[in-house]
């Protein structure tokens, strides 16, 4: 949306790592996100992506590197700052029933964000339930427990909970995760929306690249904590330039029965964080791998355009016209 | 709690643990107004009598209306129960939360307490305490709420072991509620139906505990009724009249056995894995 170099950053992630004792989950990740955009960051399970969005959120604190909201460390946030980035942060849960505390009511659940914040509940009740019909559900919702609503309503009521307070930035762990098709769609549709007409900054994980493909204005790849592949998500879902990446599209299901320039989809699994790969930590999976991917990792080379990928054969050096 | 009600009388066991915990509450909490005697009232001329239509349970050793004096007996076991529970539940859920959120130091120093008390005979305890401060009522609360302490903070620990990690208590988190908040609205209420589960099955263990205590002369001091020292002096004159260990047995086995089913089908009526709502 917004171009890069035109704004200033709303969140801002510099070399961040997290290990978990001495387990790296989160390796030198940077990037910038800036207000309107939305960012996703992909990979497989156990690439580190609920570490990263978790240590962004200031849920765990970084071993290495800052994260910073709006030109301030969240780290070093306190009291009143502190409070102001719980209201201007709010996240959508992978599972969301649970996320929702059981014992209450969507009702209260829904006038928690405003009670914890002390916003006033007269007046702004009015404005929670335009939130409850725009994101699609009946007001007879209000007087039910979370395991009386089906998994769409769920979600459904964890987007307008996290909207109640009008957050800045809206962080989505897998939105889509354990939905029907159509309703999968009609959630990516909600978001768009409501990102429109709520001004959101939005950082999404997902495995659903057609979702990331719908949704994003620039594409992460999170191979084992590190970042192998940032760009706009045109440049990246088109003309990846890390063989992970095109690995990673490549294992889409897809009806395309000219499918000439596929390349042979991912064996195996992610290797163990805890021993991780000499070198390049992709190189044991990587057609392209020689000598040199086992001794030595690759360092970040930038193509045009913000492309950033960290390999030491990438697929191009220029990214191509989307 | 009406669901919770309904339940527990659909079941056969619970319905006659139901019916006997309500007799047990209506003669322990309303018995002393509507019996005829005074409990401590002596009528020595009229000791060991039978049942009749003055006294219809008959009177003891000193020729007290057993009637009145279970009545009263059934008071101070009530509340013995009622507060010794009321303060473990207390102290156990506060120790055994603070014990799972706890570094790994103060989790273990918690965790020995708990068992230090479990290990301890509760009866020497209570004779060292009684030795130290004396007998009373109050003292009866203080030992057997200790003794129940671990208990309730064991069973409070692994349940919010089991819920410390929820996506829930994350969310609030990520909302800003803080850690009040998140302990009173969200950790407590979620980790409270196996304690009050616990807390009904704990009634009738209270209950024999405080009779056994006054019936080795450590629980409550005479001439306050208790069903322990009804049984201790219908025993000791049991050659003169069987009828107070008759009486006082028979409502204690009663009372036991009610809030025992009482407690089994409340457990099998909030049990979330059964729960069929819509």
């Amino acid at each position: 949306m917004s171009h890069p170099l035109l704004s200033l950053a709303l969140l801002s992630l510099d070399g961040l790592s997290l290990n978990y004792g001495t387990v790296p989950a989160v390796r030198a990740v940077s990037f910038d996100l800036h207000p309107g955009e939305t960012l996703s960051v992909v990979g497989e399970s156990g690439s580190g992506k609920s570490s990263l969005i978790r240590t962004a959120l200031g849920l765990v604190p970084p071993t290495a590197g800052t994260v910073r909201f709006d030109g301030r460390e969240v780290k070093s946030l306190r009291g009143r700052e502190a409070k102001a980035f719980r209201r201007d942060v709010q996240m959508i849960f992978q599972d969301p029933a649970a996320a929702l505390s059981p014992r209450m009511t969507v009702r209260s659940l829904l006038a928690e964000p405003l009670r914890i914040h002390g916003v006033a509940e007269r007046d702004t009740w009015p404005g929670v339930l335009d939130l409850l019909r725009r994101v699609g559900l009946p007001e007879s919702v209000l007087d039910k427990h979370p395991h009386q609503i089906s998994g769409g309503q769920a979600r459904r009521v964890g987007i307008a909970r996290a909207l109640v307070l009008r957050p800045r930035l809206l962080v989505a762990d897998e939105p889509t995760a354990g939905l029907d098709l159509s309703v999968q769609g009609d959630i990516v549709n909600l978001l768009v929306g409501l990102q429109r007409d709520f001004g959101l900054t939005i950082l999404m994980v997902s495995h659903n690249l057609d979702v990331v493909r719908a949704m994003s204005d620039r594409v992460l790849v999170l191979y084992l904590g590190r970042a192998v592949e940032v760009g706009r998500a045109e440049h990246v879902l088109n003309v990846p330039a890390h063989p992970y990446t095109r690995a990673l599209l490549a294992a889409v299901p897809r009806f395309d029965p000219g499918n000439r320039h596929r390349a042979p989809p991912l064996r195996g699994e992610v290797p163990s964080p805890r021993n991780p790969p000499s070198g390049c930590a992709f190189h044991p999976r990587c057609p392209l791998a020689d000598a040199r991917c086992r001794a030595e990792e690759p360092a970040e080379r930038i193509l045009t355009d913000g492309h950033r990928v960290a390999c030491h054969h990438p697929l191009h050096a220029v990214p191509a016209a989307a | 709690m009406h669901a919770v009600l309904k339940r527990i009388w659909r079941d056969p066991g619970g319905r006659a643990g139901l019916l006997l915990v309500a007799a047990v509450l209506l003669l322990g909490l309303a018995g002393p107004w509507m019996v005829p005697h005074d409990p401590n009232k002596l009528n020595i001329l009229a000791r060991f009598g039978g049942p009749s239509a003055a006294h219809w349970l008959g009177t003891d050793h000193l020729g007290r209306d057993l009637l009145s004096r279970l009545a009263d007996g059934g008071r101070v076991a009530l509340l013995v129960a009622l507060s010794t529970i009321a303060v473990a539940l207390a102290a156990g859920t506060l120790l055994g939360t603070a014990a799972a959120y706890a570094p790994p130091q103060g989790e273990r120093s918690i965790l020995a307490a708990f068992d230090i008390i479990s290990a301890f005979p509760s009866l020497v305890f209570a004779l060292a305490v009684v030795a130290l401060m004396g007998p009373g009522l109050d003292k009866v609360i203080l030992i057997v709420a200790v003794t129940l302490v671990p208990h309730f903070g064991r069973v409070a620990r692994a349940q919010t072991l089991s819920l410390r990690n929820s996506p829930f208590l994350e969310a609030e988190r990520v909302l800003g509620a803080s850690p009040l908040r998140l302990a009173l609205h969200h950790l407590v209420p979620n980790i409270l139906g196996p304690l009050v589960v616990l807390a009904s099955m704990d009634v009738p263990v209270v209950i024999t505990i405080e009779a056994g205590l006054s019936f080795l002369g450590v629980g409550v001091p005479p001439p306050r009724a208790s069903w322990g020292t009804l049984l201790h002096d219908g025993y000791t004159t049991l050659s003169q009249s069987p009828w107070p260990v008759i009486a006082a047995g028979a409502v204690l086995t009663l009372a036991t056995l009610g809030f025992t089913l009482f407690g089994e089908a409340l457990r099998d009526a909030i049990d979330p894995k059964l729960r069929t709502e819509p």
